[in-house]
């Protein structure tokens, strides 16, 4: 029976903490012994005061007579339970439980020890209790408590051989601080915040790149919580206090490397994302679904009063849907949308702002913040017209525009449509929203990174790591970020940034650094960044499949297909054929004539220099491109110093018909014969020709 | 230089996606807070095809590097041009070339990313540059463009279509006459050449008298300007008397690739433009070649 002004008895207790916590459990999502002052109300209207009546009740069922052996007599029931390894949950919940209540209170101490956690625990158990009798009381349950911590690991056993009826377990402990690190385990994280941190998971793409370290996580963690995602008050004030840094750090480390890879809501369904694709082309805005991997077909519901299907397609990544609500009415009611069933929840938050990026299923689809440099189309409540206006004037690229929307056939009904929204320079950008409301500013602001990644780049090398790059092409390095600007304390290759990093969702680009060839290592935020910077001699051309212009017949036109390169098929200069050489002469010094098949010599006039080679900025040729007439056989050339007559050089062959010649044409030949017969067999039968030519008279 | 940097990269990537070249190109730029417009990326890759250093399937989004080519420059008295991108090793052998090596900057924009500094080899014989040619492991080809100029074809159109949705505010007609694009003013619709915007980037369809065909820029332009008597093709001679001159080719008269390429191929310079005169000018043309470029779109041309 209940005494003094207390409400329910230890069986009333034992019964209603079993009730909630191992009746008809969901075992898909993790078992938790979640409980706090905001959770007690919510499980117990009828009680005024169920966190104190609940501590009241321990409270008087633990011998404090027996000082640090205030827990044996309760144990020995715990002992029978483990013995007979009971389906039956375990006795004692109403302590485990006020164990838990301890933990969740423990965030109101600037330095969370495990000193911090027992003063909670007796201000719970004896809430009259002050000074000396205070300290007596605190000792005496650290000293006894590992009587509880041993329930609690009793506990984990016993859940974990019925996961499939309860769901895993999620008792863990702390290896500095044991005993209480049970508790802690359960009171931080509440299931929601479990089921929320698969998206930070994701955010941090863990499956990829692994999970940071215990001591970046609560930072990590914390900057990306700032903006909203869910979580509950209790996680996000134990985020926000150091002394519990490491404990978190260590829950959220375990639960990150166990990881399924798995994406859910508060709730524990996986999620899918309800966007909202643009067709400026069909002058559409309808709902679309993108696929996510293992779920072909799903039905949803939305409060029990519409059912919608989702079928993956043939093609795309868009799920086919059917049924889904009217776009307008949910865009006009502000309050975003969910549609639940078949253990998953598509979801639609919507915001002062709807950013929507290029999609190759949909021309245009929403996406949950902008990036910068990326041309996105943005749909914004008409009351931020004016803001949004003066923000983009500010920090967007020129060739923005708002797009004209009658009242009556509105693409995006209820919202006034900028198209061409380019975010470029994130200094304007800080200038342009100062003044807003932090909600204009956080829709617009870019999503912030999970953990510093390096980004951009001339990437090379992919086969060795992610991380090569071209000497000259060193990635810009993307901070974690909150809505306010944040300096970022960093060491390259050793030496600290001075001045620091500048944190603002914006990328820090490396490239002005000048760095050298060879491996760097960046440490930002409790990370360590390596990357590689090559020459580039040392890489080898990556193979590929060639692009070609395949010719087709006669007037058909080239088609650009991948093949090799051939006769009919060209790539850049490579073009098959061949065309005669032009003979490249010397400009100065020399005297060139040519000869036709007739004999007839006609002297070369030396042109001068193309316009377009005398305007480049080169020394002058010492060459001119000569190409002969289709008549001439012959070219002559004479040093003009010493008047010698050199070799004649063939142009092409055409049989000798020589004829009668000038006197300026038997001389040239005579020259000839004189210097050159018997120098090519060619030469000679012009030379005999001549010869025939000259004794006939 | 940062678009020798860029060139160097894309020799060692080979191939890849014209979307992440174009943010390649666009992040370069910014690193050296260089003035950008969101067309510059899409220029300059279509001014490195024209130079012969990327093959571009825009409908495909892939690009693949060109093999590097040494040819001669018609009328170039010597003179050679290297085209493809290069890497570090073929910087450095052009170093240790015997031939003397000429690194001139490229034409330049007003905004983006500069074009990689065009190479052009002084050389004395046919046989210096098949041995240049190996030594830096570059095909030889005696002269790209007049070989070139042999295998251009009539851009044509495609496929049957269907019409554009006539909702789509960005839908315009081209004007043959003044060679610009414009909201078309009449319904039905006249034949001719349209475009509009889809997902971020132009498409283009012709109207005739058998209904709607899938066309690229080029063809749709090329086909309209064939039903009237415009000339967007004048060849000037240059002073030196020899047959090779200027060619202007008026704004609205973009030329397929292969055309472009041709006549880049003569200097190895893109060519120059001109806010005054609406036109591009393509230097160093040889009449041959210019009338190759002119027949092969249907087109007479105006020489002076």
């Amino acid at each position: 029976m209940p005494s003094g002004g207390q409400q329910w008895s230890w069986e009333q207790w034992q019964s209603a903490l079993s009730a909630v916590f191992f009746a008809d459990r969901d075992a898909s999502t993790p078992w938790v012994f979640f409980l706090d002052v905001d959770e007690a109300a919510r499980l117990w209207p009828e009680l005024d005061q169920p966190v104190a009546d609940l501590s009241a009740c321990v409270g008087q069922r633990l011998e404090w007579r027996f000082g640090n052996r205030l827990f044996d007599s309760l144990d020995l029931s715990w002992r029978r339970w483990k013995t007979r390894l009971a389906d039956q949950p375990p006795p004692n919940l109403p302590v485990l439980a006020v164990s838990v209540l301890a933990a969740s209170a423990m965030h109101t101490d600037e330095l969370a020890t495990s000193a911090a956690y027992y003063l909670r625990l007796a201000e719970l158990l004896k809430p009259a209790a002050s000074g000396a009798d205070m300290l007596r009381i605190e000792d005496d349950l650290r000293d006894g408590f590992e009587v509880v911590a041993g329930w609690w690991d009793d506990l984990d056993r016993w859940v974990s051989a019925r996961a499939s009826a309860l769901g895993t377990s999620t008792i863990e402990t702390h290896e500095t601080f044991w005993k209480v690190g049970y508790p802690i385990s359960q009171a931080l994280l509440r299931r929601s915040d479990r089921m929320l941190l698969t998206h930070f998971f994701a955010a941090l793409d863990v499956k990829k790149h692994g999970v940071p370290p215990v001591n970046a996580l609560p930072g990590l963690l914390s900057l990306w919580a700032s903006r909203p995602r869910g979580f509950s008050e209790t996680f996000t004030r134990a985020l926000n206090t150091p002394g519990l840094h490491h404990v978190l750090g260590e829950l959220v480390h375990r639960q990150a490397s166990e990881w399924d890879g798995l994406v859910l809501t508060s709730r524990g369904r996986r999620q899918l994302d309800l966007r909202i694709a643009l067709d400026l082309d069909a002058f559409t805005a309808t709902w679309a679904v993108p696929v996510v991997e293992g779920v072909t077909h799903a039905t949803l519901q939305q409060s029990g009063h519409r059912t919608v299907h989702l079928s993956q397609p043939a093609y795309g990544d868009l799920y086919a849907a059917e049924g889904m609500p009217p776009l307008a009415a949910t865009l006009h009611h502000q309050q975003g949308l969910s549609l639940r069933g078949d253990g998953l929840e598509a979801v639609f938050r919507d915001q002062p702002i709807l950013a929507f990026r290029g999609h190759p299923a949909a021309e245009w689809l929403s996406v949950d913040s902008v990036v910068p440099h990326e041309q996105h189309v943005l749909a914004v409540r008409p009351e931020h017209g004016a803001a949004m206006d003066v923000v983009l004037q500010t920090a967007a690229r020129s060739g923005w525009r708002r797009f004209k929307q009658t009242p009556d056939k509105a693409l995006v009904p209820g919202r006034v449509v900028y198209l061409n929204v380019v975010l470029e320079n994130d200094a304007a950008f800080r200038n342009a929203v100062q003044g807003l409301t932090p909600s204009l500013v956080s829709a617009l602001r870019p999503e912030p990174v999970a953990r510093p990644r390096l980004v951009n780049g001339l990437k090379v090398a992919e086969r060795l790591g992610n991380h090569h790059y071209l000497l000259g092409g060193p990635p810009d390095l993307l901070l974690p970020s909150s809505d306010g600007e944040r300096r970022v304390a960093a060491a390259l290759d050793g030496h600290h940034q001075d001045p620091a990093f500048l944190a603002t969702g914006f990328a820090v680009p490396l490239r002005p650094l000048g760095l050298e060839a060879g491996p760097h290592r960046l440490e930002v935020d409790g990370m360590v960044l390596d990357f590689f910077l090559h020459g580039g001699d040392e890489l080898p051309q990556a193979e590929s499949r060639q692009l070609v212009w395949k010719l087709g017949e006669e007037d058909t036109p080239p088609l650009l297909a991948e093949g090799p390169i051939g006769p009919s098929a060209i790539a850049g200069a490579a073009v098959h054929g061949d065309t005669p050489h032009p003979f490249l002469l010397r400009r100065h010094a020399r005297s060139f004539f040519i000869s036709d098949q007739r004999g007839h010599v006609t002297s070369v006039a030396l042109p001068p220099p193309t316009d377009w080679r005398s305007q480049l900025d080169l020394p002058e040729s010492p060459y001119w491109e000569f190409t002969p007439p289709a008549s001439a056989v012959w070219l002559l050339s004479v040093n003009q110093r010493s008047g010698a007559l050199e070799c004649p050089a063939l142009i092409r062959w055409l049989d000798p018909h020589l004829t009668r010649l000038s006197p300026d044409g038997h001389e040239m030949w005579e020259q000839i014969s004189l210097h050159w017969r018997s120098s090519s067999p060619l030469l000679d039968s012009y030379i005999r020709a001549w010869e025939r030519v000259r004794r006939a008279g | 230089m940062l678009g020798d940097l860029l060139a160097r990269w894309l020799s060692i990537q080979q191939a890849g996606t014209i979307g992440r070249l174009r943010r390649t190109h666009d992040w370069l730029v910014r690193t050296e807070n260089g003035t950008l417009r969101p067309a510059d990326s899409g220029q300059w890759l279509r001014d490195m095809s024209a130079l012969g250093s990327l093959e571009l399937d825009w409908d495909r989004d892939r690009w693949s590097a060109t093999p590097l080519v040494l040819t001669r420059i018609p009328h170039g008295d010597g003179l050679a041009l290297l085209v493809g991108c290069r890497g570090e090793s073929c910087e450095r052998k052009l170093d240790g070339l015997d031939l003397e090596v000429h690194r001139l900057p490229q034409v330049s924009r007003p905004s983006g990313m500069p074009r990689p500094t065009v190479v052009l080899l002084q050389y004395d014989t046919v046989g210096d540059l098949s041995e240049a040619a190996k030594a830096l492991e570059a095909t030889y080809v005696p002269c790209a463009a007049e070989q070139l100029a042999e295998h251009l074809s009539r851009p044509q159109l495609g496929e049957p279509a269907a019409g554009p949705n006539l909702r789509n505010a960005s839908l315009e007609l081209f004007d043959p006459f003044t060679l610009q694009w414009g909201p078309p003013l009449f319904r039905p619709l006249p034949h001719g050449a349209y475009r509009y915007d889809y997902a971020g980037r132009k498409h283009y369809l012709y109207l005739r008298h058998d209904g709607w065909r899938q066309c690229d820029m080029p063809s749709a332009v090329f086909t309209a300007l064939a039903t009237v008597k415009v000339r967007p093709l004048r060849w000037r001679a240059d002073s030196s008397g020899r047959d090779t001159g200027c060619l202007h080719v008026d704004w609205g008269a973009p030329l397929p690739v292969l055309q472009q390429r041709c006549l880049v191929l003569c200097s190895g310079f893109t060519p120059r433009f001109s806010s005054l005169a609406k036109t591009g000018s393509y230097d160093n043309i040889p009449r041959s070649i210019a009338e190759a470029v002119a027949a092969s779109l249907g087109q007479t041309l105006e020489v002076s």
